[in-house]
C-alpha cells in the first residue's frame, strides 16, 4: 500500500529533462515535445509540481516564464546545491512526505545522490517522461474540487506564511488577522470524493490510517447509526477547502469516534482540535459517553498526542495496535477565539435523536 | 537557564492565551489559561523530548503531566533521573 501511494508532487529537473540541451550553453533551448501538456494535465489532476535544477536561478526562471510555465511550479529550487538538499527544502515547504514525491531527471548520478539521502523517493528517468501521465501513482482515483484548487491553495498558504513572518504582534493576533471561518456540517453526497481523498492523503492527524472508499462513505451518510461530519475552512487569503473529517458511530449510550482526520496543511493555523471539540460537545450535550478508536500507524503520533492532551484515556489496549480511548468529557477544549465557527446540521434531529427502525434519513 | 526557565519560556512563547495580559504562574493550569490545540500539544511534546533528550512513552502522555509549568518540570526531572 505504502509503495503504491499516490504521488503528491512531481519535481522536475530542467536541462535535458524539461527541455533539450543545457540552458547556460545555449539560450535557445526548446521544451521537449508534449511537456506542456503533461504539466497542465498533472496540474488538473491536483498534483503539485516543483523544480530541482542545478542552474542559474535568474536565467532558468526567465526561460520558464518565456515558456509560460512559471505559474505551475511551487517553491522551485534552482541553485548549485545537491539535489537531495533542494528536494528536502521542497518537501519542507510543501509539508508533504518524501515518499509522496516523484523526481524526474536525465542524470543517473542525480537519481543516486537523491536516493542515497532519501531512499523512499520515486525517481523516473527523463527519457521516460512521456509515460508520466500513465504512471499509476499519478492517477488519483478522483479529481475533486479541492485537488483542482490545490496549487492555488499552496500559493495562498505561502502568502499566509509571509504575512506571519512579517507580523510583529503575538501569534493569536496574527491568527485573528486571518479572519478564519470554519464551517462544520454533515457530509452530503457531494463531499464524499473529497472525504475519500482525505482518508487516503492524510497521515499525521489521522486516528486510524484506515481508508474508506466512496461506497462505504456513502453508506455512512445514509445510516441512522452513523454521522459523517466534514469541516471546511476559509480565510482572507481564500478557500482552504474541506480540511477535516469525522466519522461517529451512534449507540444507545455512546458516541464512538471511528475516524478523525485533519489535513496537515492547516495544522499551523491552530484549528486542529476544533472538530474534536465539536464531537466532544455533541456527545456531552446528548448525555452520551464518548469513545474513540486509535491505531498507531508509525506516522500519526501527532494525533495520539492530540487525543491524550484532550483528556482521552486508553480503556482497551488489545495486543495489536488497536486502541480504544474514552473521554469523560469533564474538560472540553474551548473553540479558539480567533475564528468564526458555524455549524450546519441538516438532519440533526433524525440522525441523532430519532433512531426508529426502518427510518431512512432523507438526504438532499 | 534552569530546566524550569526553559519550559516556562517555551510555554509563554507558544501558548495562545484566552485573555491578553493574564499573569502566568508556574502552577497555573495551561489548559485553562490558553488554547492547547494539536499544534501546541505536538510542539510541546517534541520540545520536551528534544530539549531534555528524553522519550515520552504513550502511557506518560497525560494531561496531568503537562498541566502546568511546574508539573512539566517535575515530569522532566523524573524522566532524567
Amino acid at each position: 500500500m505504502m509503495d503504491n501511494k499516490d504521488s503528491k508532487c512531481v519535481v522536475w529537473d530542467l536541462d535535458g529533462t524539461l527541455w533539450d540541451g543545457v540552458l547556460l550553453e545555449d539560450d535557445t533551448v526548446e521544451l521537449r515535445s508534449g511537456i506542456k501538456n503533461i504539466i497542465q494535465t498533472l496540474e488538473q489532476r491536483g498534483i503539485l509540481q516543483s523544480i530541482a535544477s542545478k542552474n542559474d536561478y535568474d536565467a532558468a526562471m526567465r526561460k520558464i516564464r518565456d515558456f509560460e510555465l512559471d505559474e505551475y511550479f511551487l517553491c522551485p529550487e534552482i541553485s548549485w546545491n545537491a539535489k537531495s538538499l533542494s528536494i528536502a527544502k521542497i518537501r519542507a515547504n510543501l509539508n508533504i512526505s518524501m515518499d509522496s514525491i516523484l523526481f524526474i531527471d536525465d542524470e543517473a548520478y542525480e537519481h543516486d545522490e537523491v536516493r542515497s539521502v532519501h531512499p523512499k523517493i520515486l525517481c523516473i528517468k527523463a527519457c521516460d517522461y512521456d509515460t508520466l501521465l500513465a504512471h499509476p501513482r499519478l492517477n488519483p482515483r478522483f479529481i475533486t474540487e479541492d485537488s483542482i484548487r490545490r496549487r492555488r491553495m499552496y500559493l495562498e498558504q505561502q502568502e499566509r506564511k509571509i504575512a506571519e513572518e512579517e507580523f510583529a504582534g503575538p501569534r493569536d493576533e496574527f491568527l485573528a488577522s486571518l479572519q478564519m471561518r470554519l464551517n462544520i456540517g454533515e457530509a452530503t453526497e457531494n463531499d464524499l470524493r473529497r472525504a475519500e481523498e482525505l482518508t487516503i492523503r492524510t497521515h499525521q492527524l489521522n486516528t486510524t490510517g484506515k481508508t474508506y472508499d466512496y461506497d462505504e462513505l456513502s453508506a455512512f451518510i445514509k445510516s441512522p447509526q452513523h454521522k459523517l461530519v466534514v469541516c471546511e475552512l476559509q480565510d482572507r487569503y481564500g478557500y482552504q477547502g474541506k480540511i477535516g473529517l469525522a466519522l461517529v458511530e451512534i449507540d444507545r449510550d455512546c458516541h464512538h469516534l471511528k475516524l478523525l482526520i485533519i489535513s496537515c496543511r492547516v495544522m499551523s493555523l491552530g484549528v486542529g482540535t476544533v472538530l474534536l471539540s465539536y464531537v466532544m460537545n455533541e456527545a456531552k450535550q446528548r448525555g452520551k459517553k464518548l469513545r474513540a478508536d486509535f491505531k498507531h500507524t508509525g506516522r500519526n503520533r501527532p494525533m495520539y498526542i492530540t487525543f491524550k492532551m484532550s483528556n482521552f484515556k486508553e480503556v482497551v489496549a488489545s495486543p495489536g495496535d488497536d486502541i480504544v480511548l474514552e473521554n469523560d468529557l469533564s474538560f472540553i477544549p474551548p473553540y479558539p477565539p480567533y475564528l468564526e465557527l458555524s455549524v450546519h446540521n441538516r438532519s440533526r434531529e433524525s440522525s441523532y435523536d430519532r433512531l426508529r427502525p426502518n427510518q431512512r434519513i432523507c438526504q438532499e | 537557564m534552569t530546566d524550569l526557565d526553559r519550559i516556562r519560556e517555551f510555554v509563554k512563547s507558544n501558548l495562545t492565551l484566552f485573555d491578553e495580559g493574564v499573569s502566568f504562574g508556574d502552577d497555573d493550569n495551561i489548559f485553562e489559561l490558553g488554547l492547547v490545540d494539536s499544534l501546541f500539544a505536538v510542539q510541546l511534546v517534541l520540545f520536551i523530548e528534544g530539549e531534555f533528550d528524553i522519550d515520552i512513552l504513550d502511557s506518560e502522555l497525560n494531561i496531568d503531566n503537562f498541566s502546568s509549568v511546574s508539573r512539566i518540570g517535575e515530569f522532566v526531572k523524573m524522566k532524567k533521573s
